[in-house]
């Protein structure tokens, strides 16, 4: 009786120990995609075609740049030539993303620190949460003919 | 009871066999996958499009600047090296008849 009792001991650790395991294993694949999307299409769409233009990717335009964190700092309306939606008044609006997304895209200097462009410090959204996981996505971009790192956070 | 006592030590010796199939099973199962969590970074899509964006930027970068050339030949003279790269990467590189070939 002791010997069945100790048998069925070690057969349910082990039970237990595998169905343990294998859902950690397999959490890295799921779920959680979504804002990791979403921040790597931002920041293609924001370096490859908004902030410059198609033909060069990864060159922004210095004029149109601060003029889409002037817009979306004080509402001020960017020049029609620009390629992004000159109306809207927060990012939400701009990439039309759902009520519970958040956004913050900055571009920093390669020291870290944010640039400013004219007055405009380029940097728009709300600031990060401290206990929440944030997706980033990042792109080495140039402005002014200088290295600049542009960086989408979303959670 | 000798008979209920070796009865005992079967189902001892079959559970130990079935939880060993069990564990068995899992490795196998982890060492036929070709992607698992424990694999290389770069498995995740995510961070090879990052990846390859990055390095696409930096060049378009670099192309814009007009410092192509001594990007890819790493020409430039290399200083504040991190500590750990101390000795692999060279203060002047490549050497002269590679940088006039270059030219």
């Amino acid at each position: 009786m002791l010997d069945y009792g100790i048998a069925v001991g070690i057969f349910f650790v082990a039970l237990v120990f595998v169905l343990g395991t294998i859902p950690g294993m397999f959490a890295p694949f799921v779920g959680s995609s979504g804002d990791t999307q979403v921040a790597d299409r931002l920041a293609s769409s924001l370096s490859g075609d908004m902030l410059g233009s198609r033909s060069e990717p990864f060159i922004l335009n210095a004029t149109c740049t601060e003029e889409f964190f002037r817009q979306l700092d004080t509402n001020t309306t960017a020049p029609t030539s620009c390629r992004f939606d000159t109306t809207a008044d927060s990012l939400r609006t701009m990439f039309a993303l759902d009520g519970t997304t958040n956004v913050r895209v900055e571009i920093t200097r390669s020291n870290g620190t944010t640039r400013t462009l004219d007055e405009t410090t380029l940097v728009a959204g709300g600031s990060l949460p401290t206990q929440q996981t944030v997706s980033t996505a990042r792109r080495v971009v140039s402005l002014d003919g200088e290295t600049h790192t542009l960086e989408v956070y979303v959670w | 009871m000798t008979r209920t006592q070796s009865r005992g030590q079967a189902h001892t010796l079959e559970a130990v066999a079935a939880g060993m199939l069990l564990l068995a099973s899992v490795l196998f199962a982890l060492q036929v996958t070709a992607v698992t969590p424990l694999t290389g970074s770069t498995s995740s899509q995510h961070i090879e499009n990052q990846q390859a964006s990055l390095a696409e930027g930096l060049l378009a970068t670099q192309v814009e600047n007009g410092s192509i050339v001594p990007t890819i030949l790493l020409e430039r003279e290399c200083r504040n090296v991190p500590r750990h790269l101390e000795g692999w990467i060279p203060q002047r590189w490549p050497a002269d008849g590679v940088r006039q070939r270059a030219q």
